[in-house]
């Protein structure tokens, strides 16, 4: 529990995690800028749901990504891994990294959108505040899905830019793809923001695909780690 | 002179069989995007384009080109510049450094022609799979491209013709930006940076020559000339730099970054 705890602390300390709500703070200024000086008249509920999907669910995968997800390639890279790995007394902690990587990411999609909840809340008081909760919380599972995916690329690539950027490329070639394939139900921004396209957003096909995204990057960490475990047992054999 | 040996030596070291898979799947699926999109277009439309002209459509398509297959073009030469483990010994068995960055760019160059034949093969075979052959130009498909602003001067030739002409303009901007990235590996020796300072010289670049030199943008011998010869000049600054930065370098035996 301690170890979690310790990482999950180096992780709230770290730039990326810093630089991602950074990012999220803009995405949502900016979203809130386009609503005020469009507006004569402000509500806070109108104002959350035009700044939240304004940019915000666009970049949502790279914010997710960058935050701690490639953090095992560096420790690989500069040696800190063995020291790790003596502290864990040689057991793995990669599921552990993984959690913590995981619930970073969703945090770090979550406190810009509660920084906006407040902010909004100045106009006046909120109607659909279920909704907007609901919605909010929907964003925390959708970094912790996307994180979880960044990270699951650490294992089967050596360049420590591609896990955090290619979440995003395959999220945006699916923006620009589905509209076309008649798949505008699994339109990829519905899945944070339902707001974008109201008459097409279905919760079960959205967690289904949030599901299928932490599915298969569940089986490639999971793959990895017995992978490496068979091939130290081999290494022993040998 | 740069022999054939340095340049098989420096293909195989640098070929990446993941990124090509990753590309080529890549090339297929946007394809199949975009020939859904003209199928949609067609059926609206009622108008039933040939093949050629659906790849004329796709190749010429803004987005796909600066937007998808840029980057991609990007991510699959960014490893050219790195060697694993030689180094300073590929630079004494090529004798020069100037002839090892002369190999360099003969292989960016075979890694970029090969892009776009595969670039224009799938994009033609997958069209010709739903849209019928037809060598020339359908007055339906010229009435439409009129009516969307184009000039019917651009058709003058055959769509064969004018896909080479386009093709080889996009050709041109995209060997100018792989040389780009070339040198910005060669300056801060990360495969991460080269790729999106390259990328983002690569896009502001082509919305130059769409929004401000727009006459290049005309499929006419003049403006192909134009655009080349812009670009060609870029290309000679690019490796006159390349070639100082490679003279005041200091190598060493380092790891593949």
């Amino acid at each position: 529990m301690r170890w979690f705890i310790t990482d999950f602390k180096r992780g709230l300390s770290e730039r990326s995690f810093l630089g991602a709500i950074a990012l999220g703070i803009l995405s949502l200024a900016l979203g809130l800028a386009y609503y005020v000086y469009g507006q004569d008249t402000y509500t806070a509920d109108q104002a959350f749901i035009v700044s939240q999907s304004f940019a915000m669910p666009f970049i949502a995968p790279l914010l997710a990504s960058m935050v701690y997800s490639n953090m095992n390639m560096l420790e690989k890279d500069s040696g800190y891994r063995n020291l790790l790995i003596l502290k864990h007394k040689g057991k793995n902690y990669t599921l552990k990294r993984w959690f913590v990587n995981n619930i970073l990411s969703g945090i770090a999609l979550f406190i810009p959108m509660l920084m906006l909840y407040g902010v909004c809340s100045l106009f006046s008081p909120y109607v659909q505040q279920e909704e907007i909760v609901g919605v909010m919380l929907l964003g925390f599972l959708f970094g912790f899905v996307y994180g979880s995916f960044a990270y699951s690329l650490t294992f089967v690539n050596r360049k420590r830019y591609i896990p955090i950027v290619t979440p995003q490329v395959l999220y945006l070639l699916f923006i620009y793809a589905f509209p076309y394939l008649n798949l505008e139900k699994f339109y990829p921004p519905l899945s944070f923001s339902p707001w974008l396209m109201r008459t097409h957003v279905d919760m079960q096909l959205i967690s289904l695909e949030l599901f299928i995204i932490l599915g298969v990057s569940g089986v490639l960490v999971l793959g990895s780690m017995l992978y490496r475990r068979g091939e130290t047992l081999w290494l022993q054999r040998k | 002179m740069v022999t054939a040996k340095m340049i098989r030596y420096n293909i195989s070291e640098s070929f990446n069989l993941v990124r090509w898979c990753l590309t080529i799947i890549a090339f297929a699926f946007a394809c199949v995007v975009s020939v859904a999109k003209y199928i949609q277009i067609s059926d609206m439309t009622a108008i039933t384009f040939s093949s050629l002209e659906i790849t004329y459509l796709i190749l010429n398509d803004t987005v796909s080109i600066i937007y998808i297959y840029l980057p991609l073009y990007l991510f699959l030469i960014c490893g050219i510049m790195f060697d694993d483990n030689f180094g300073s010994l590929e630079v004494i068995k090529c004798q020069s450094r100037g002839k090892w960055l002369v190999g360099k760019w003969v292989t960016l160059l075979f890694y970029t022609l090969l892009f776009f034949v595969a670039l224009f093969t799938l994009n033609f075979l997958i069209s010709d799979q739903v849209f019928p052959f037809s060598a020339s130009w359908s007055s339906d498909f010229l009435k439409v491209q009129v009516t969307m602003g184009q000039s019917a001067r651009n058709f003058i030739y055959t769509p064969f013709q004018t896909i080479g002409l386009s093709l080889g303009s996009v050709f041109s901007l995209y060997l100018a930006v792989g040389m780009l990235s070339m040198v910005f590996s060669l300056l801060t020796h990360k495969e991460a940076y080269a790729l999106f300072l390259s990328l983002i010289i690569g896009i502001l670049t082509s919305a130059v020559f769409v929004y401000v030199l727009d006459f290049t943008s005309q499929m006419s011998v003049a403006s192909f000339a134009w655009r080349n010869g812009i670009l060609f000049a870029s290309m000679v600054l690019t490796f006159i730099g390349a070639l100082w930065i490679t003279y005041k370098r200091d190598f060493n035996i380092e790891r593949k970054e």
